[in-house]
This record gives C-alpha cells, sequence and structure tokens, in this order.
C-alpha cells in the first residue's frame, strides 16, 4: 500500500492545507495586495489538485488490478483463513473507491485491529460516521475505545485494516498514511481522558499552543517578531478569547490552569480543541469526573459548538445519560468488536448491548 | 517631568528595552576597565561570554527538557573556527561569525540526529560520549586547534582597525543583548509554546501538530549556534583556546549556571552565571577580607552547595525565589494597606 504514489498524494495534500492555512491568514488582514496573492495561493491549489485527482486514478486503476488479483487468488484458495483473510483485504481496498462517490461520508473505519502481543484490543471494527453527526463509542471498561481513537488519530498505527477520511477538498485518505502530527491539518482534533494541558503556560497561551497548525510564519519571522507573525499572532489571540467567551471561560485567561475545578480544565481542553479550525473532533470521555448539573451543561455546550462550528463529533462516554441525549447514533463495543450499530433507540433495545453492560442471565 | 517618569516607567516593563538598557549599562564596562584589574574585566568579559552559551543552553534544558553536556565541544568547536577565520584565512570578523554560524548548523544537525531519539539521562551520556570524541579530535587533528598545546590568536579586525581588547568587548556586549533579544523572542513565539508543549505532554503535542523531532532538533541547533557564537567571542577575547580545556566540567558549570539562576528566566540564567562564573573573581578577589589564600576555594564551596539548595526547594531556580519574593511583599503591602483603611 505505502509505495511512491501514495506518499506523492500525501505530500500533496501537505502542500495543500499549508496553502489553506496562508489564504485564510491573508483573508483575514484583507487589503488589495493580499487578493493577488490569495489568487496566486488558490491558483496553485487548483494545481495541486488536478495533480492529486490524476495520482488518486492511478492509485483506484493499482486497487482495482489488485483487487482482481486477490480475487483469482481466493477463487483457488482453499485454506479457510486463507480465506477470510484474503476476502477482509478485498474489501479494505474496494471501501476507498466506494466513499470517494459518498458526499455525505466523512470518517469510516474499515476492518480496523489493532494487536499489542497476543491481545486483541480491537477486532475487526468497522463504522461509518457521516457529516454532522455526534458518533457515540460505548463499551464496558477495556472494550479498546479509547484505542480506536488513539488508531484514528495516529497514536498507534493500526495492525491490520485502514481508516477513511474525506478531507475538505473531497479527496478520501487513508489515514494510516499520515504521521501522528499531520492528522491535525486534516481538520482532526482529539481531547484526552485525563485531561492534558501544558501546565507551565497560561490558559491563554494552552490555546495558541492548539492553534500551532495554523501558524503560516517560519522560524526567521520567530526569531526576529517580524510584523507577519505579530499579527498572525494578534489574529489567533482574538480568535482564543472569542473561544474563551463562548465557553465563559474569560475569567481564566491568564492563569496557569494547574489546579483549577476539573471542569474548568475540561472546558479548555475543548477551547484548545476549537482553536484548531477543526472538522471533526474526538472527545475522550468529555463527562468523566464531572458532576449532574456540570454534566448537563456539557451537553449544552457540545450542542453548541456542533452547530456553530458546524463539527462531526465522535465521542466516547461512560455517563449513559449523555449519550443518549446527544447522540445521532451510538456504536457499542465489548472486547474489541462490535455490538451493534443504530440510534440511540435501538441500542438501548439491543439485547446483546443489555448482556454486555449487565452480565449475561 | 512625571510625564517622562511615567513613560519611561512604561517603557521599562518590556523586557526588550530592559535588554537595551542592560547593554547601554554594560557599555560603560568598556569605558570603566582602565579603573578596574585585569582580571576582574577578564572575569566579566568572561561570564557575558558564558551567558550566551547558558542562554542558549537554557533554551534546550528549560523549555526542551533536553540536558546535554555537549556544550563545551561547541564552545571549543567556536574558538577554533575563530582561529581559522581570523588567522589562517584571514576573514572579515562577521564573516567569521558566519561561518560559525554554517559550522554550527552542521554539527547541530549532526548531534541531534545522533543523539535526539533518546531523552532525559540517556541523552546527556550520548552527548557526553560525542564531546569527548570531540576533544580527542581537537587533540589529534592539529591544523586548525593546535593540538595539545592549543592555538593562539590574533586581536580581531573590524573595518580596517585592530581592535584591542576593550572595544573587542563592545562586540561582546552587542552579542550579548542580541543572544537576550532573540531568546525573548523565540520563547514568547509558537516556538517557545511549542517546546514547552512537548516537554510536558508530548501526546498532546503531537495531536496539536507539533513534531516532537523537529522542535528538538532544532532547538537543539540552536543551543549549538549559541555556544558557537559564544567559543568565537571567547577567542576574540581571550586569544588563546586548548582543546583539552573544554572538557566535562565546563560543560556541567553551564549546566549548573542555567539550573541554579532558573532555566526559563533571561535573567535568571543570567545571574546563575555570574554565581558560577563571576563571583569568584569579580567579587571575591575584590573584599580584602575573602581575597585571602584560606577562601581561595570558597566560590566552589558556595556554588556547590546553591546547586543542592536551588534544586532541592526552588526548581524554578533563583528567579523563583526572587518572583516568589516580590509577590510575598506585595502581599504584605496589600494587607498592611488593608489594615491602614480598616482603621
Amino acid at each position: 500500500m505505502n509505495n511512491l504514489l501514495q506518499q506523492l498524494v500525501v505530500y500533496y495534500t501537505h502542500k495543500m492545507t499549508k496553502l489553506d492555512k496562508k489564504i485564510k491568514f491573508y483573508e483575514l488582514n484583507a487589503s488589495k495586495d493580499n487578493k493577488e496573492v490569495i489568487e496566486k495561493h488558490q491558483k496553485k491549489i487548483a494545481v495541486l489538485k488536478s495533480k492529486v485527482a490524476e495520482l488518486n486514478k492511478k492509485l483506484s486503476i493499482q486497487t482495482t488490478d489488485r483487487i482482481d488479483g486477490l480475487n483469482k487468488k481466493l477463487e483457488t484458495e482453499k485454506d479457510e483463513t486463507v480465506k477470510k483473510h484474503l476476502i477482509k483485504t478485498i474489501d479494505i481496498l474496494s471501501a476507498k473507491t466506494q466513499l470517494s462517490n459518498e458526499e455525505q461520508h466523512l470518517i469510516s473505519l474499515s476492518h480496523l485491529t489493532m494487536k499489542f502481543g497476543g491481545l486483541k484490543a480491537v477486532d475487526d471494527l468497522s463504522f461509518t460516521v457521516n457529516k454532522g453527526e455526534i458518533f457515540g463509542l460505548i463499551g464496558p471498561n477495556g472494550a479498546g475505545k479509547t484505542t480506536v481513537f488513539n488508531c484514528i488519530t495516529q497514536f498507534y498505527k493500526a495492525t491490520e485494516g485502514s481508516v477513511y477520511y474525506t478531507d475538505t477538498h473531497g479527496d478520501v485518505h487513508d489515514l494510516n498514511d499520515f504521521k501522528v502530527h499531520n492528522i491535525i491539518d486534516l481538520g482532526i482534533a482529539r481531547t484526552f481522558q485525563n485531561v492534558e494541558l501544558v501546565w507551565e503556560l497560561s490558559v491563554l497561551d494552552n490555546l495558541l499552543v492548539g492553534a500551532h497548525s495554523l501558524y503560516t510564519a517560519g522560524f526567521f519571522s520567530q526569531l526576529f517578531h517580524l510584523p507577519k507573525l505579530r499579527k498572525e499572532e494578534a489574529l489567533l489571540k482574538q480568535k482564543a478569547t472569542d473561544i474563551l467567551e463562548s465557553l465563559g471561560l474569560t475569567a481564566y485567561k491568564h492563569v496557569i490552569p494547574y489546579g483549577l475545578p476539573y471542569g474548568i480544565l475540561k472546558k479548555i481542553e475543548l477551547a484548545r480543541v476549537l482553536m484548531t479550525n477543526p472538522k471533526l473532533i474526538i472527545l475522550d470521555e468529555p463527562a468523566a469526573g464531572l458532576n449532574d448539573s456540570e454534566t448537563k451543561e456539557l451537553a449544552k455546550t457540545i450542542l453548541d459548538i456542533k452547530q456553530k462550528y458546524a463539527l462531526t463529533i465522535i465521542l466516547v462516554e461512560h455517563d449513559m445519560e449523555l449519550v443518549m441525549d446527544i447522540c445521532d447514533r451510538i456504536c457499542a463495543m465489548s472486547f474489541g468488536q462490535k455490538l451493534a450499530v443504530g440510534t440511540p433507540k435501538e441500542i438501548q433495545s439491543n439485547k446483546q448491548v443489555q448482556t454486555a453492560y449487565l452480565g449475561g442471565e | 517631568m512625571d510625564k517622562i517618569k511615567h513613560f519611561i516607567q512604561l517603557k521599562l516593563k518590556n523586557p526588550l528595552y530592559q535588554f537595551l538598557l542592560f547593554g547601554v549599562l554594560l557599555l560603560l564596562l568598556p569605558i570603566l576597565s582602565p579603573f578596574m584589574s585585569v582580571t576582574t574585566t577578564d572575569a566579566l568579559a568572561k561570564t557575558l561570554i558564558y551567558f550566551i552559551v547558558a542562554l542558549g543552553f537554557s533554551l534546550l534544558i528549560g523549555y526542551g527538557g533536553l540536558a546535554s553536556l555537549g556544550t563545551s565541544s561547541f564552545i571549543a568547536i567556536g574558538t577554533f573556527v575563530a582561529y581559522a577565520g581570523i588567522n589562517e584565512f584571514e576573514l572579515p570578523f562577521l564573516l567569521t561569525i558566519l561561518l560559525g554560524v554554517f559550522i554550527a548548523l552542521i554539527f547541530g544537525l549532526i548531534f541531534g540526529i545522533v543523539s535526539l531519539r533518546i531523552e532525559g539521562m540517556y541523552l546527556a551520556i550520548v552527548t557526553l560520549g560525542l564531546s569527548e570524541i570531540m576533544i580527542e579530535l581537537f587533540k589529534n587533528f592539529d591544523r586548525f586547534t593546535g593540538g595539545v598545546s592549543g592555538t593562539t590568536s590574533r586581536a580581531i579586525e573590524m573595518f580596517g582597525l585592530r581592535l584591542t581588547s576593550n572595544e573587542t568587548l563592545i562586540i561582546v556586549v552587542v552579542f550579548v543583548v542580541l543572544a537576550m533579544v532573540l531568546t525573548y523572542n523565540l520563547i514568547n513565539s509558537p516556538f517557545g509554546r511549542a517546546l514547552l508543549s512537548i516537554k510536558n505532554n508530548d501526546s498532546a503535542a503531537q495531536a496539536m501538530g507539533i513534531s516532537v523531532i523537529k522542535y528538538r532538533l532544532i532547538a537543539f541547533i540552536v543551543s549549538t549556534v549559541y555556544a558557537v557564537l559564544g567559543g568565537i567571542l571567547y577567542m576574540s577575547y581571550v586569544k588563546f583556546s586548548m582543546g583539552s580545556t573544554w572538557g566535562l566540567a565546563i560543560s556541567l558549570n553551564i549546566l549548573a549556571a542555567v539550573v541554579v539562576g532558573g532555566s526559563k528566566s533571561i535573567w535568571g540564567v543570567l545571574l546563575g552565571t555570574f554565581m558560577i562564573f563571576g563571583m569568584d573573581l569579580i567579587l571575591f578577589k575584590n573584599i580584602d577580607f575573602l581575597s585571602d589564600s584560606k577562601f581561595a576555594n570558597l566560590s566552589f564551596v558556595i556554588s556547590g552547595l546553591l546547586i543542592i539548595l536551588v534544586t532541592m526547594f526552588y526548581p524554578n531556580g533563583l528567579a523563583g525565589l526572587i518572583n516568589e519574593l516580590k509577590y510575598k511583599i506585595k502581599r504584605l503591602r496589600l494587607k498592611h494597606q488593608a489594615g491602614k483603611d480598616h482603621e
């Protein structure tokens, strides 16, 4: 899979996201000269887009060839386990071409498997999340929910299977081709189960760390604090202030987060995620450690930000009330395997899910 | 008059103006030097040069959380680059500096790529090993290093003039201010925040799009550039350098200076460098009571004690201690005020 064409696509995608960022910066401080620059960048993007399209065409021809080859192998193969494996591979490969035609698709797992030594933390998991959905991932402790998140954000490289993601330009990428720190450029941002902030920086600076991927100023403009950096810094500070205000955190703006109440820390992390201009945010137990009223407030906040920033949200949560309240669809997992996917009502009435949670009868 | 006073006070809140003011004060040194002993002037100049190196190192340890013990070998490289540039190739001084930066980039890159995949104590060990290798190389490839006996450099030339040590001191001061300003800029830009977030929490940093290895490498290279510049200035002021003197002791002293002073504060690093490198020669030797040979090693005792006390009780160094005191005084004053109002 990891051939030269694939790497080229990834490279061009990076270039495009960089140009996108530049355009956004110039759009924000609009003046006459900037229009030309923006047009220039847009032309560049168009060129890159056509290149990517061409490469994708070549790649899809390759994959169809590979699928054909595998199909032939499948016909002659007799061993059941090998046969199963072949079918899976074919499925993974063909998923990509299918998905590039689906407009609503945002992210999907295709036969994702993650092994740690002999332990299968995630076993052959597949689901699809559409644009604008709030998708819940539930399951008992140790079901592998966080591992799924880590596989999506590439903290772990999946042992098998793919994570397909449709970027803003409409191209479908296998996230396994990207590095951890490049995932954010595609518009995927995450929070952590235990709040992971920078304890030596103020809340505002923490948000600016979140905006790190949006900076276009190079090392030298940072070294000499050239006007470009100052302008960017001012713009992003304004953005951070706005976000803090909308989440009701203005009072903590210049405070070091260390020692603040847990609910506030969770909100700061949410604010940091919003700084990154995300398309998809992944929340790992957003309500853990919160009391009832805080949880209710959180539910409202999540719905609000989803509306305001046109987000898609995937969340892991143990608080069933919250999950059933705000999620459009839910995937229930147990021991790394998928139990069921459906609307909250369907999940509630699902027998398998009930046994997994309440124990067998 | 009040307006001017207010204006100056306002400007002095900005660290950049503080650095400039500090530079202006330092420029008094060459003027005052005829009234000071040669040892004192020398010690002050060396302190300033080591301060530049320590600033680069504070970026590495205070912000990047990386403890390297290879600093001294980079200073050594700087001194030999200066020797080669000034005496062998007869380059203008600024060109020598550029050459130094270029060589620092190369060495920083090589050292960084070799050592930055590991962290903590192991990084210190690897860089220590690398720097020992460098010292052996200095001893044996004596084209520019003078081998075991070291090299002596001419005075540097600038604008067609051969500079005296006093004039060289001015150049040192200029570079000190430049280093302070650039360090301040780096700390207060995305780069500094990225480094801090890697030090605190590398998974969060990665999730926010910060490439760990890239930023560590840049920090390492920047600190190398500072060290090499320090070396060049050392050679132009002291005019003598010997490979074997640049051993572990200097690296450890710089580490100590940064830790004692406060690795995240520019002024703290200055204080630390003064404590470790300058206190003995500048302060004690000028006080009659202490200049007695009985107290010859007093400064080592004090700096040793300081290192122990600071690392145990004030992880933010002397700068942290001073900040805490400031805060306490402020609170006391407020309390006092409140008490008065109450009456």
